[in-house]
């Protein structure tokens, strides 16, 4: 299969999903409310002039929040860009051999997945969480350097389009195609996206792919980007704080941002010059990487002497993220504040001085191996101050049920699992047999899925308040928030087993007796792309239709005494636009429990609307019956057409009543019964089944009748067949309950029993 | 998305929030089954269904559209490799088969050095190992780079994965069906008392 069509197509159709969402949320909100409606100041439609006048408001702005929001769209982005190239990885390795993708496409896609999740999608977002709420949290106006923080900004997208102009390169080549004769496009055509890892590990980096120079190129860029944003974070932190905030009451989010933005520092000049070093090489002839020249390994030490500072780089700011959030919603304050600070500090500076463990099979001297292999495991110990003041700091604390702390609590669950299991890999016997297999991969996704994409959902969720004004759908938060934790424990334990197996990572193929494993990562994965899905429909759709907060602390937060400054200056800033806060409604009945009659019936009351209902409403029960048994033809159709269903076995339904086989009279009988005899069965015993409502007592009446249903019919499918005519059963089934109990529901045959003692029927 | 688009309050919803502090996301006459466990195996359905739909669907289109079955080759100049090792199998440009030829061909032409072998792989183990070839007066360093090998699974996965998806979806659209359906009965007997 083309990739680049795939990918692009997938691509657009989040987009496009996205666009819908707002298309519909918005016509919603335009249509007035059945009691007379209340004026919104959304409802004017959007012109070429509005659109002008906010192209040129965005694309000019130096406001920090506009910025911060600009960043978290960037890192948005990418991270769907990504994160399709991860899920068609995850489809890649359904099958052992390379069928669905071929071995070049799938090690495009390893590729441009590591680089766009690392580099695009992970400090964009947290470098537009800081330039949101970093000056919030320190009473600064604005960041110190407003257009240097936009330039900033602006460097990325162009940047991203570098790195990632082999797939544009080659849909807009292949759209080009069919209008343009092939050699005028020749240049187009001979790009694509670069194969050769996400390390970029000369010689193979030095194979000529025109794309690479532009990928390294767009790398570059992003690390000036990312270099000018660190230091107005540095200098804004030093600089722009309010008066009454110093080092001891400095929030713990800004320390980790100012701790990290030392880190890029140090660390992101160096790539700049690497990857300049390996642009010469491509294409000025130098050999600083060449075997002739510095060598091959000199790359290593080069690419890790950044490269292991940059796993601190994305996991700092999560860090911070989860120490700032999760006290607020234990009721406690964060537990050990100041080692929490010392933490971090120790772990920038310890950063740079372990990045030859990921050398160890390289063969550096034995010597150099053993000191590396003692910072790494000594990096251990601030992670581990971390997280155990983390869970000092739930400890008797007053839990509260909200997606932030299933976050919060799953992300250091997948942490301590990742971290421990990175304890071992520092440990250079451990590390010679695993590094080139899938726990280093099951390793890594613990900490880069575990926690940090973790604690951006679980920002997003807590300061959504504070962003739109609105609340979000709080059900599905908690339900997306359970089903990423489950998800990514599913897909990483996963890859961690597998690695314990030995299997090599990078490989497109692979034995077949580990598709099983690698099945089920799959299916973690696509759990991981569903709830992430879920999220981006919950951002979308609650900042048009979420219910408006009424008041600024939507977290109780005074009352553990945690309302922090952001909060503060939201309070002031709704008090100024909004003025008096929204009076309170008097009662509120949520909207989905269905209203019950007040009189108590006695087991008579009971059983008699039913002998009632089954005497007078036989008729509606024969229409729902009728039109159940039509739908529920339809869907075994399909079976008939897939070749698991026999219409033998209708058409000898008619010898049960002496009649000769014949389909017309199998099917007659086969109608009659489920118009006339199984809505009379669901009509006297329906009352007996579970479920407050109607339709969802038809589901399970038909769910029970179902499997009658498969052992009559059954006709000796076996394997497959058998699981899918079993499947097609409870699937008719179901679309008769909910005809019958549609038609009844609707026609109003059947009254409800009172469940509980305090509802009822006249 | 700023805090300076202050949305008007819809009196229609529930509030978030109230003086005391956020509305519980769950009340206690909500069912727990069908708010957070019928969607949960929803979407356990949907994840297990897309990989079955995706390969079942693949089996049944790979052939129509040619998708598999024929391997692609590079051809690579052996001056990029500054001379050719020596233990590198010389492969006569005279015994490859029409097809290899063809693919050679294509593959010299091609800004990405790639062809497919639409025919007879006559040297199929050479080409897997990698071979010089001497081609028109040019040495090249050809080698099969993907089998594009036929995938072989039983079509009905297609079907079985659809079907999942679709209860999925249902699973997972739960809470909202089973509110609209709270309603719809409500309504309805709303207006029988009428």
């Amino acid at each position: 299969m083309n990739r680049a069509l795939v990918e692009v197509s997938l691509f657009g159709a989040v987009i496009v999903g996205c666009l819908l969402v707002v298309g519909f949320a918005q016509r919603l909100r335009a249509e007035p409310s059945p009691d007379g409606g209340y004026a919104t100041d959304r409802e004017r439609r959007l012109g070429l002039g509005d659109a002008k006048a906010a192209a040129v408001r965005w694309t000019t702005t130096t406001n920090h929040r506009e910025i911060g929001l600009l960043y978290i769209a960037f890192g948005t982005v990418a991270a769907i860009w990504g994160g399709i190239d991860a899920m068609m990885i995850r489809t890649h390795l359904l099958t052992p051999e390379a069928n669905l993708w071929t071995e070049q496409t799938y090690n495009e896609l390893f590729t441009m997945h590591g680089l766009t999740m690392l580099i695009f999608f992970v400090t964009p977002v947290f470098f537009g969480i800081g330039n949101y709420f970093l000056p919030l949290l320190i009473g600064a106006d604005d960041m110190a350097f407003p257009r240097l923080n936009a330039i900033g900004f602006w460097l990325l997208p162009p940047s991203l389009l570098l790195a990632r102009l082999g797939i544009v390169a080659e849909v807009t080549g292949a759209v080009l195609a069919v209008i343009v004769p092939n050699d005028w496009i020749s240049v187009l055509l001979a790009f694509q996206e670069p194969a050769i890892g996400w390390t970029m590990y000369p010689p193979l980096s030095l194979a000529p792919n025109p794309q690479t120079n532009f990928l390294l190129l767009g790398l570059h860029l992003s690390g000036i980007a990312t270099t000018i944003g660190a230091i107005n974070f540095i200098t804004t932190i030093i600089y722009e704080r309010d008066e009454s905030i110093g080092w001891a009451n400095l929030d713990i989010f800004s320390w980790n941002m100012l701790i990290t933005s030392a880190i890029v520092i140090f660390a992101f000049p160096l790539l700049g010059t690497a990857l300049l070093m390996l642009l010469f090489d491509r294409n000025f002839g130098t050999t600083f990487f060449a075997v002739e020249g510095g060598g091959p390994i000199l790359w290593q030490h080069l690419l890790w002497f950044w490269g292991h500072p940059e796993v601190y780089i994305i996991f700092l700011p999560a860090t911070g993220l989860m120490s700032l959030i999760l006290p607020k919603f234990v009721g406690r304050k964060l537990f050990g504040f100041k080692f929490i600070v010392y933490s971090t500090i120790a772990i920038g500076v310890l950063s740079f001085g372990v990045w030859a463990h990921h050398m160890f099979v390289t063969g550096v001297d034995p010597r150099v191996r053993a000191s590396f292999m003692a910072t790494s495991i000594a990096i251990a110990v601030p992670s581990a101050i971390k997280v155990f003041n983390w869970i000092t700091t739930m400890w008797n604390g007053d839990v509260r049920l909200a997606a932030p702390t299933i976050l919060c609590v799953g992300s250091i669950g997948l942490f301590i699992v990742g971290g421990v299991t990175g304890i071992f890999l520092a440990v250079i016997p451990v590390d010679v047999i695993y590094h080139g297999t899938y726990y280093v991969v099951g390793h890594f996704h613990l900490i880069l899925m575990g926690i940090i994409p973790l604690m951006m959902f679980a920002a997003s969720y807590y300061w959504y308040p504070l962003l739109t004004g609105r609340m979000y759908d709080r059900r599905l938060a908690i339900f997306q928030s359970v089903l990423l934790v489950v998800g990514s424990a599913l897909t990483f334990m996963t890859l961690m087993a597998l690695g314990f197996l030995e299997l090599p990572r990078r490989y497109a193929t692979y034995p077949a007796g580990f598709s099983g494993l690698q099945i089920v990562a799959t299916v973690g994965a696509f759990i991981i792309g569903i709830s992430v899905l879920m999220w981006l429909y919950n951002m979308i759709w609650s900042y048009f239709q979420g219910t408006p907060i009424e008041t600024a602390d939507p977290w109780e937060l005074k009352a553990t005494e945690q309302f922090t400054p952001e909060w503060q200056w939201f309070e002031d800033r709704l008090e100024r636009k909004r003025g008096v806060p929204p009076s309170e409604p008097d009662s509120v009945r949520p909207s989905y429990v269905p209203a019950q009659d007040e009189r108590p019936l006695s087991i008579y009351g009971r059983i008699e609307p039913v002998a009632r209902t089954v005497a007078s409403d036989a008729g509606v029960g024969a229409t729902g019956g009728f039109i159940g048994t039509l739908l529920m033809s339809g869907a075994l159709l399909a079976a008939v057409v897939l070749g698991v269903f026999d219409l033998e076995s209708i058409a000898t339904l008619a010898t049960l009543v002496g009649l000769p086989s014949n389909l017309a009279l199998g099917y007659g009988l086969f109608l009659i019964a489920g118009t006339a005899v199984w809505p009379l069965l669901f009509l006297s015993l329906g009352e007996y089944l579970p479920g407050e409502l109607t339709l969802v007592t038809g589901l399970w009446y038909a769910t029970v009748i179902a499997s009658g249903f498969a052992i009559g019919f059954y006709t000796g499918q076996t394997g497959l067949e058998l699981v899918t005519y079993l499947l097609f059963v409870v699937l008719a089934h179901w679309i008769y309950g909910l005809g019958l109990a549609g038609t009844i529901a609707s026609l109003g045959g059947r009254q409800r029993r009172p469940s509980t003692g305090e509802g009822g029927n006249e | 998305m700023s805090s300076g688009d202050d949305p008007s309050p819809d009196a229609t919803q529930p509030p978030a929030t109230d003086e005391t502090g956020p509305v519980e996301p769950t009340t206690g006459s909500e069912s727990l089954l069908l708010t957070y466990a019928a969607p949960f195996l929803g979407v356990l359905l949907i994840a297990a269904g897309l990989p079955l739909a995706i390969v079942g669907g693949y089996v049944v289109i790979q052939d129509s559209v040619g998708l598999c079955g024929d391997p692609s080759i590079t051809a690579t100049p052996v001056d990029e490799y500054d001379g050719a090792p020596e233990t590198v199998e010389e492969l006569p440009a005279s015994e490859l088969s029409p097809a290899e030829r063809r693919a050679l061909e294509e593959a010299i032409d091609s800004p990405l050095r790639e062809g497919t072998v639409d025919g007879d792989l006559a040297n199929r183990a050479a080409l897997l190992e990698g071979a010089i070839v001497e081609y028109e007066g040019n040495r090249y360093y050809v080698q099969i780079t993907s089998q594009n090998s036929c995938l072989d699974v039983e079509p009905l996965l297609f079907p079985i994965g659809a079907i999942a998806i679709l209860v999925g979806i249902a699973g997972v659209l739960t809470p909202p069906i089973y509110r609209k359906m709270a309603g719809f009965e409500e309504r309805m007997r709303r207006d029988r008392t009428d």
